[in-house]
């Protein structure tokens, strides 16, 4: 195709959308909204998953003792567990120092476990630490083999549990996408429609002309995926202005997580958004092509 | 160079509008369609451009059966026919050369072929000097002398014109006709539906008369034939 050609599809698609104004805006709109909403869900996603990996990397196991364990046999567990392939380290926690650990963490309260030190519930434990996340299912597994232990702690669970937070925002944030792109996609296919009925009478003549069919729709192909693609442009561009000023007022306040660079995230989702824009401008002329521009 | 042959056209409401037409016509020909309206000359000229089908028959252009054309080579036969309606169709919001340039843009054709071809064809049909005007600035016989030059610019080999001088005075519908006389000298078919009495009276060419979907008359050098 002749660079001409294109010059002359463009220039018609802009006089398309100033032509039909309102709703080239509300298309606009539409499909920056759409994707800001799961824009914003994938942020959340993105800085999720990082949390998740810095839990992970805290992970401790925590294996509690059943009561009348002898010292002796104590150091033997304690080698046992030294010997389990990805362990770091092993700390034993004595009954007492669990209570006390309790009692401290009771704070102002503490005088509710006055009385216990006599029969003290709190089981001793051995602290646990992983080489590696992916250590802990394994360690655990190996753990539970030592007929000595009530009770094995991992963070699997407290991770599964994110996981499973995770995935439902995920879930939920499609469903909102698929919505709003369908409207996106039909606001875009009620414009086009426009554009064809206000170039009824040049399109006719075009046909007489001689113009091949492919001719006659590229501007109105174009005109769709201008539209999807500015979209998605504002789209991203709310997101990271959005996002860079909510992690300013944020970050201060939390110091035991530092969010996701900006910079990481878009590299992403950046291609990703101007294609889906250009998907759903594309998709929504064709439609109206279809149905509308009888050639 | 264009054969009709047992062309017939019913439309859905069972309407015959051509039954079992036969014509042909040579190269470089002159040929006048006249008949009442509602007769089938429109239903002719639209059968020529493949804007409908025919019920039975076959129509042949330069050796082509256009019936087997597949859809996407219409386009590419309809760029050898250059059509001139009664009303003009021209872009408003387009100047003159854009309007004649326009044609040309339609068929791909390149930038330096428009610029060197546009003027050209508005010498031909004499508005060289009104290049930039719109639509709305020219006359009637002005404007459809650039509805002449866009349907030159192609280089067609058929020219169809609708009723031509349809919205025009007498004296500026004259001016039409001479132009499209030297066109048809230059060796471009040229087959124009139309009324005017006075007009195929005096030019003299091949008239085809058409009634009730049936060729009544065809003669050379022939006359309307009938009452305005």
């Amino acid at each position: 195709m002749k660079i001409r050609t294109f010059n002359y599809f463009f220039k018609e698609s802009f006089k398309s959308i100033k032509r039909n104004r309102v709703m080239s805006f509300a298309s606009v709109t539409t499909v920056a909204a759409a994707l800001f909403i799961f824009g914003v869900f994938m942020i959340i996603i993105s800085n999720v998953n990082s949390l998740v990996d810095t839990v992970e990397n805290k992970v401790e196991i925590k294996a509690f003792l059943k009561d009348d364990i002898s010292s002796l046999k104590v150091r033997d567990i304690e080698k046992e567990i030294k010997a389990i392939s990805g362990v770091k380290n092993v700390t034993y926690e004595s009954k007492d120092e669990a209570l006390k650990k309790v009692s401290e963490q009771l704070g102002e309260n503490k005088d509710l476990t006055e009385g216990l030190e006599e029969d003290n519930p709190f089981p001793a434990s051995f602290i646990i630490k992983v080489n590696k996340p992916s250590d802990v299912s394994y360690v655990s597994k190996e753990l539970s083999k030592i007929q000595d232990f009530e009770k094995i702690n991992d963070a699997q669970e407290i991770v599964n549990q994110i996981i499973k937070i995770t995935n439902f925002i995920k879930l939920f944030s499609l469903i909102l996408m698929i919505i709003l792109s369908v409207i996106g996609i039909s606001l875009i296919s009620n414009t086009i429609k426009l554009t064809v009925y206000a170039r009824k009478r040049e399109i006719s003549i075009m046909k007489y002309i001689g113009a091949t069919d492919w001719f006659v729709k590229w501007p109105f192909l174009l005109e769709g995926i201008m539209l999807g693609l500015l979209g998605a442009l504002i789209a991203i561009g709310f997101l990271s202005a959005g996002y860079s000023y909510g992690m300013k007022m944020v970050s201060p306040n939390i110091l035991f997580f530092s969010f996701v660079p900006l910079k990481t995230i878009f590299q992403s989702i950046l291609w990703q958004f101007l294609l889906v824009g250009m998907f759903i401008g594309g998709f929504g002329s064709l439609i109206s092509i279809r149905k509308f521009l009888v050639l | 160079m264009i054969e009709f042959k047992n062309i017939s056209k019913v439309y859905k409401n069972n309407h015959i509008a051509l039954s079992n037409i036969s014509l042909s016509i040579n190269k470089g020909e002159f040929v006048f369609l006249v008949g009442p309206s509602g007769a089938g000359k429109s239903t002719f000229i639209k059968l020529l451009l493949k804007e409908i089908e025919p019920t039975s028959g076959d129509i042949t252009v330069n050796g082509v059966n256009i019936k087997k054309l597949k859809r996407k080579e219409v386009p590419y036969y309809r760029r050898n026919i250059g059509i001139v309606f009664q009303d003009f169709r021209l872009l408003q919001e387009m100047t003159v050369f854009e309007n004649v340039a326009f044609a040309m843009q339609v068929v791909e054709a390149g930038h330096k072929d428009i610029k060197r071809k546009v003027p050209q064809m508005l010498s031909l049909v004499g508005l060289s000097s009104k290049a930039n005007m719109y639509p709305h600035q020219l006359s009637g016989g002005e404007q459809q002398r650039v509805v002449l030059a866009r349907a030159l610019s192609n280089n067609p080999g058929i020219l169809i014109c609708d009723e031509p001088t349809g919205n025009l005075d007498p004296e500026t519908a004259w001016g039409i006709m001479d132009l499209l006389n030297d066109i048809n000298k230059s060796g471009t078919t040229i087959l124009m539906a139309t009324h005017a009495k006075d007009i195929v009276d005096r030019m003299k060419k091949r008239v085809v008369a058409i009634e009730k979907g049936v060729i009544v008359r065809d003669q050379q050098r022939g006359v309307y034939g009938y009452e305005d």
